[in-house]
């Protein structure tokens, strides 16, 4: 393991009595801003939870270099959590919690309360930091659990869910805040949602969960560019089912969605049909061409971040 | 434009929106850290600062305090008016068992109730086991960080009045030799009030079966919170 690697995992296996949370996953990621993207009960929060060495699990887990099960006070010194749930203590303010969250974090009373108000101005809750927080609105109680988490000045933040029930301009504000953090803070990022927007705004590199399972790690640009290789999208004047089925005899894997035909071009077929490999577009202008249709749009598949989210996990699936 | 005017205009332009978050600057923490063994001091603290506050705290301890004062006044009227011996300084006399946990049973037993039910109960509820165990806080610094404030509140109802009029009573005595001859009254009194404080707030934390299995959790929760590594979840979900 080297000093940038951020996580690393291998086999983890994580069960819920008979519910099998988390299956086998092996993986290492380099320091940076990561989004841990799946559906609801895919086994992002159960990651994380095992990550900070709250969950017993099988396998072995390392978190900045310290192994989880060996270090788990080391890894929690320096990670800070930002649950999907609430949890805030009773009667306390906003203030008072983070004080709290500092100092049970090792921090000094006086530096704990210092860090504390610095936080809460610092995600823009300074004039509320004495209120308490039963009476916040769900966007300041998020504000508060990121001031929390930060408060101890973490080498790695987990944020769990963070824009949950936030209105649009909340949530952009959250995600503009926690994107700033890293050159801001210096600290790494691990982002769980299951809104791909969120992640696409804030994280370099993404691991797709599916199922307990990971189906793609990486970057995202590297994601998006591996869903769109070779893939085009086509729109003619009328004759989309003859030019589909044409294309399809000529061994092409063609998708309908609406007025457009989406071609996946393979080079095996591009070899078959003697087409330059420069010049993949020409196979289906002379298959236009002998189906008598007329091309209105011809273009590369740009592949947003959804669908190549549903792309790796029908590949999942299928394999 | 006059100067006043485009100034007030700048500060139009750049006034922060409200409820808006803001960078207002951050820096990092490059000062020192408190052992980890003492991070149960910060919680039980914390607790006591937090119980403190509480109406029914303040109503016992001035319960308590009241009694404390008209005994120890009746007992120095009875001393220097009448010239009699303060009651119960022998320590083997029935008055000192009676007088040592002066009326303070059922308040200490009140405070152990108050103070000690909702410790965990309210954790539990508002998730704050994913606060506090997401830090370097284990499970046996937190419990001893609950327990400790209601042993402190306890002893605070059962001891320290029995102790200040034990004190009194010794004060009031006659001579010096007649005061070291009955100091064992205040050994007694410590023993007494001790084990009154514990035995009320121990029960607080009974013990429950674990649903992990073979070990036995040391604090009432819902959740399990000290079955960490065998099947079952040994955090709230």
């Amino acid at each position: 393991m080297t000093a940038a690697t951020l996580l690393e995992f291998s086999d983890v296996h994580k069960r819920y009595g008979a519910h099998h949370a988390l299956r086998g996953l092996s993986l290492s990621v380099p320091a940076g801003t990561v989004g841990l993207l799946g559906p609801n009960g895919a086994g992002k929060s159960t990651l994380m939870k095992v990550l900070l060495g709250l969950l017993p699990f099988d396998g072995t887990a390392a978190v900045l270099g310290h192994d989880v099960r060996a270090q788990p006070s080391q890894i929690r010194a320096r990670v800070g959590y930002m649950p999907e749930r609430d949890c805030h203590l009773v009667g306390m303010s906003a203030v008072e919690l983070c004080g709290y969250a500092a100092e049970l974090s090792g921090l000094p009373p006086s530096e704990a309360m210092q860090r504390a108000h610095m936080v809460l101005e610092f995600v823009g809750l300074g004039d509320k930091r004495y209120q308490r927080i039963d009476g916040y609105s769900t966007g300041q109680k998020q504000r508060v659990k990121l001031a929390q988490a930060l408060v101890h000045d973490p080498k790695l933040l987990l944020l769990d869910e963070p824009t949950n029930g936030l209105d649009p301009q909340g949530r952009d504000e959250m995600l503009t805040l926690v994107k700033s953090l890293p050159a801001r803070t210096g600290c790494s990022i691990v982002l769980s949602s299951h809104l791909l927007h969120d992640v696409e705004k804030v994280c370099e590199r993404a691991i797709l969960l599916h199922e307990g399972k990971i189906v793609y790690s990486g970057t995202i640009e590297a994601l998006r560019k591996e869903g769109q290789k070779d893939v085009y999208e086509l729109r003619v004047k009328d004759g989309e089912d003859r030019l589909q089925k044409a294309l399809e005899q000529k061994g092409l894997r063609v998708e309908r969605e609406g007025l457009m035909l989406v071609v996946q071009l393979h080079n095996n077929v591009l070899r078959a049909h003697n087409i330059d490999d420069a010049r993949p577009t020409d196979l289906l202008f002379a298959v236009a061409a002998a189906e008598d249709v007329q091309v209105r749009h011809l273009a590369p598949r740009r592949l947003t971040l959804e669908n190549a989210f549903v792309r790796a996990v029908n590949e999942a699936k299928a394999s | 434009m006059s100067k006043a005017s485009a100034t007030a205009k700048q500060a139009k332009v750049v006034a922060p929106k409200e409820g808006s978050i803001l960078d207002r600057g951050y820096t990092p923490y490059q000062g020192r850290y408190t052992p980890e063994a003492s991070r149960w001091q910060v919680i039980a603290s914390r607790m006591l600062r937090m119980s403190a506050r509480q109406w029914w705290a303040i109503l016992i301890m001035v319960a308590t305090v009241i009694p404390l004062l008209v005994s120890a006044v009746q007992m120095w009227i009875m001393s220097k008016l009448f010239a009699m011996a303060p009651p119960g300084v022998a320590v083997t006399s029935p008055d000192t068992y009676m007088m040592l946990p002066w009326g303070t049973m059922t308040l200490a037993f009140l405070i152990a109730l108050f103070a000690g039910a909702g410790q965990v109960a309210d954790d539990t509820r508002a998730g704050a086991f994913q606060f506090y165990f997401a830090r370097p806080v284990t499970r046996d610094q937190y419990l001893v960080g609950k327990v400790m404030p209601v042993v402190v509140m306890t002893m605070f109802i059962a001891l320290l009045p029995a102790l200040l009029l034990s004190l009194l009573r010794l004060a009031l005595l006659p001579s010096g030799a007649e005061v070291v001859k009955k100091l064992p009254l205040v050994g007694a009194t410590i023993i007494i009030g001790t084990v009154e404080a514990l035995v009320l707030a121990i029960p607080r934390w009974r013990s429950r079966r674990c649903r992990g299995g073979a070990r036995t959790c040391r604090a009432a929760t819902r959740s399990c919170i000290c079955c960490r590594g065998s099947s079952a979840p040994s955090f709230p979900r």
